[in-house]
């Protein structure tokens, strides 16, 4: 295989099974995935809470170890990276954005995205001038000195994606990064992070309830109890409204199935 | 952003946290920094202080007991002794009790003798304490010797008429110190107010000797201790004095019990006040233990985060210890300022349980003498006590943090970051 045409994220029958006291009280939240996402693409996974789409995603964060599969990003495979090399990846090869915006309190908007730069080693001026051209790029500049508690939730959410953003990562995780928006702020949100994988050709991995931002993708994933469920879908990229609609059409009907079987 | 600002920027972010960690660790600090005093001060007491009882010599007149209060020495028997071979140094005890009927004997208690209860009991004594003895001895059940107003007598008063005045006696005749008393028709100042808690030594008066000698018209003293260079010239030395006073004196050797009971006094309070230093520093590092596992635990989702975003172990633990070490610094001055304040009532409380013990002609108790030391001990913030300090709550802060920032650092980031 040519390396153009390695993927950018490949899982490998991965499981992940968290441990308790028994054997049945066991949860395995990924049960044998396989997943091939090519670089730059923008892929969206669904599913219901507890189906295993967030430890998904701290897997390829390398957040987490699988217990059993191979996790494999940019061609490395995450389990052979030592302590040094697993924390060096987080700092410069991937991305986080979590639903709970995750900044430290006791720092600036500005603070928290110089936090990650410290992280990979940036020198502290060039750290500087590059947090402010991302928040500048995320649209709140003149929040850089505000702490979080003084920011809304969308603008605290903007600043997670400037420090994700900040090393520039070949991977940009998402962990149901519209969450906690409301409406407004959820298209907002969905909008930058598409622009910004489009401009910088970062690939996008999404966890997400929300059609609009399912729809922002190019490819929809579902898992259901760890495991892929149906085709992959492909979302039209001149019928992106269209195709929110019918996923939320979806879901509502998902709904009402679920609810007449607990009948 | 350097380290250094975000480890100020967490400490002084949760105020209430902050101050609540400086006042448990000042006060762990404080009870280890006093006891460790006390400690320092007797331990470097004992040795020669030890070694010095273990050498002490009484000389009294032929056939006196205890409390033959009227039968003096020649006064030239203390210089004889003082140039005798082998002897180091001599203190002159003067006891007089105006009007006091002691025929019959003292009896146990420490209570006087039937039909002698309104009497005075005035003491002149060699205040030149470099002798290692002490001003005074003390009675046997006087364990608390505590100076309550005013100073101590001290060497440089020697040839003054100044007094310590029992408290009980103090408060008889309204004395404070600065008052004026009248001793057997001579006028002494009084300096300073003490307290015994018996009877007696409530009720006495203690001068420095020349000055008591000139009052009470004395021949000289009634008792003198005596002390020599080292416990192998002891036989030596009470032969030699026993030729030159000839057989108008009694020479003694001190009794092994003596020093073993002054010894044990001063052993039981060395160990009580190591245990209690040692106990201290175990609370103040467990109310850290307590705190940092309390503040690492809130602060689990945010190593996640750090951990998440790149940090190694390393980083994320440098830059919690220096908090950790910040929030007990916040605790030395508080430390510092109690062991100034509180320092002088832990070592009344401290000498009030030393055990007393008799000396040579139940004079000088092992308890009463250790009560003195303590009395003495400085709690003055002296550069080793800040340096001590220092290493405490450093230490306080490093030992406190590490074993909860290790458990929140050995888990993964996704597990942190579920952390609630």
């Amino acid at each position: 295989m040519s390396e153009t045409t390695e993927p950018m994220i490949r899982l490998e029958n991965v499981s992940r099974v968290f441990p308790a006291h028994g054997e049945a009280e066991k949860v395995r939240a990924l049960r044998k995935v396989s997943l091939s996402v090519p670089k730059g693409a923008r892929i969206a996974i669904r599913g219901e809470s507890g189906s295993g789409k967030s430890t998904l995603l701290n897997l390829v964060g390398g957040l987490d170890a699988p217990t059993k599969g191979r996790v494999v990003v940019g061609g490395h495979e995450l389990s052979e990276f030592t302590e040094r090399e697993l924390t060096r990846y987080r700092a410069t090869t991937v991305g986080f954005v979590m639903q709970a915006f995750n900044l430290l309190p006791a720092l600036s908007a500005r603070e928290n995205v110089e936090l990650a730069l410290e992280a990979a080693g940036a020198p502290r001026a060039a750290g500087r001038e590059r947090a402010d051209e991302l928040l500048g790029t995320v649209g709140i500049a003149e929040r850089a000195e505000h702490r979080p508690a003084r920011l809304s939730g969308g603008e605290q959410q903007r600043v997670a994606i400037a420090r994700a953003l900040a090393n520039r990562p070949s991977v940009l995780l998402a962990d149901e990064p519209t969450g906690n928006l409301d409406r407004k702020s959820r298209r907002a949100v969905t909008t930058l992070l598409r622009e910004l994988s489009e401009k910088t050709g970062t690939t996008l991995l999404i966890v997400t309830h929300d059609p609009n931002t399912v729809a922002a993708c190019d490819t929809v994933y579902r898992l259901h109890h760890g495991r892929f469920t149906g085709e992959p879908m492909a979302v039209n990229p001149s019928r992106r409204a269209d195709s929110a609609r019918e996923i939320e059409e979806a879901d509502d009907q998902d709904t009402s199935d679920s609810s007449d079987d607990d009948e | 952003m350097t380290i250094a600002t975000r480890v100020w920027r967490n400490v002084a972010r949760g105020r209430a946290r902050t101050l609540g960690v400086a006042v448990a660790v000042g006060i762990a600090l404080s009870a280890f920094l006093i006891l460790s005093q006390i400690n320092t001060g007797i331990g470097a007491s004992v040795a020669s202080a030890e070694a010095a009882l273990q050498d002490v010599i009484t000389v009294q007149s032929a056939g006196a007991s205890t409390f033959s209060f009227n039968t003096h020495m020649n006064g030239s028997a203390a210089s004889k002794v003082a140039t005798a071979p082998y002897v180091t140094s001599v203190q002159r005890i003067l006891i007089e009790a105006p009007g006091a009927n002691f025929s019959g004997g003292m009896p146990s208690g420490g209570s006087p003798p039937s039909g002698s209860a309104n009497f005075t009991l005035y003491q002149g004594i060699d205040t030149d304490t470099s002798a290692g003895i002490g001003l005074f001895g003390g009675f046997g059940g006087e364990s608390s010797f505590t100076i309550t107003a005013g100073r101590d007598l001290d060497a440089a008063d020697e040839n003054s008429q100044v007094a310590l005045v029992g408290s009980s006696y103090a408060s008889d005749h309204s004395l404070v110190p600065g008052s004026p008393i009248s001793v057997n028709g001579t006028t002494f100042q009084v300096v300073g107010l003490y307290s015994t808690g018996s009877m007696f030594g409530g009720g006495a008066i203690i001068m420095p000797y020349p000055a008591a000698q000139a009052a009470f018209a004395a021949s000289g003293p009634n008792l003198l201790y005596v002390l020599v260079g080292a416990a192998s010239d002891l036989s030596a030395a009470v032969q030699d004095l026993r030729t030159i006073l000839g057989s108008s004196y009694d020479v003694t050797a001190p009794s092994e019990d003596a020093g073993g009971g002054f010894a044990s006094a001063l052993g039981s309070v060395l160990s009580s006040t190591q245990f209690e230093a040692d106990a201290a520093l175990a609370v103040g590092a467990a109310i850290m233990v307590v705190v940092m596992a309390l503040v690492s635990a809130q602060r689990t989702r945010e190593i996640g985060v750090m951990k998440a975003i790149g940090f190694g172990n390393s980083r994320v633990l440098a830059q919690l210890l220096s908090e950790g070490i910040l929030l007990s610094a916040f605790g030395l001055p508080i430390g510092l300022l109690a062991t100034v304040w509180i320092g002088p009532s832990v070592a009344q409380i401290v000498a009030s349980s030393a055990t007393p013990s008799g000396g040579p002609g139940g004079f000088r108790g092992g308890g009463f003498f250790t009560a003195r030391l303590l009395g003495r001990v400085s709690f003055a913030i002296t550069p080793e006590v800040l340096v001590l300090g220092i290493a405490v709550a450093v230490g306080f802060g490093i030992l406190g943090s590490l074993y909860p920032i290790m458990k929140a650092l050995r888990s993964r980031p996704a597990e942190a970051l579920r952390h609630e």
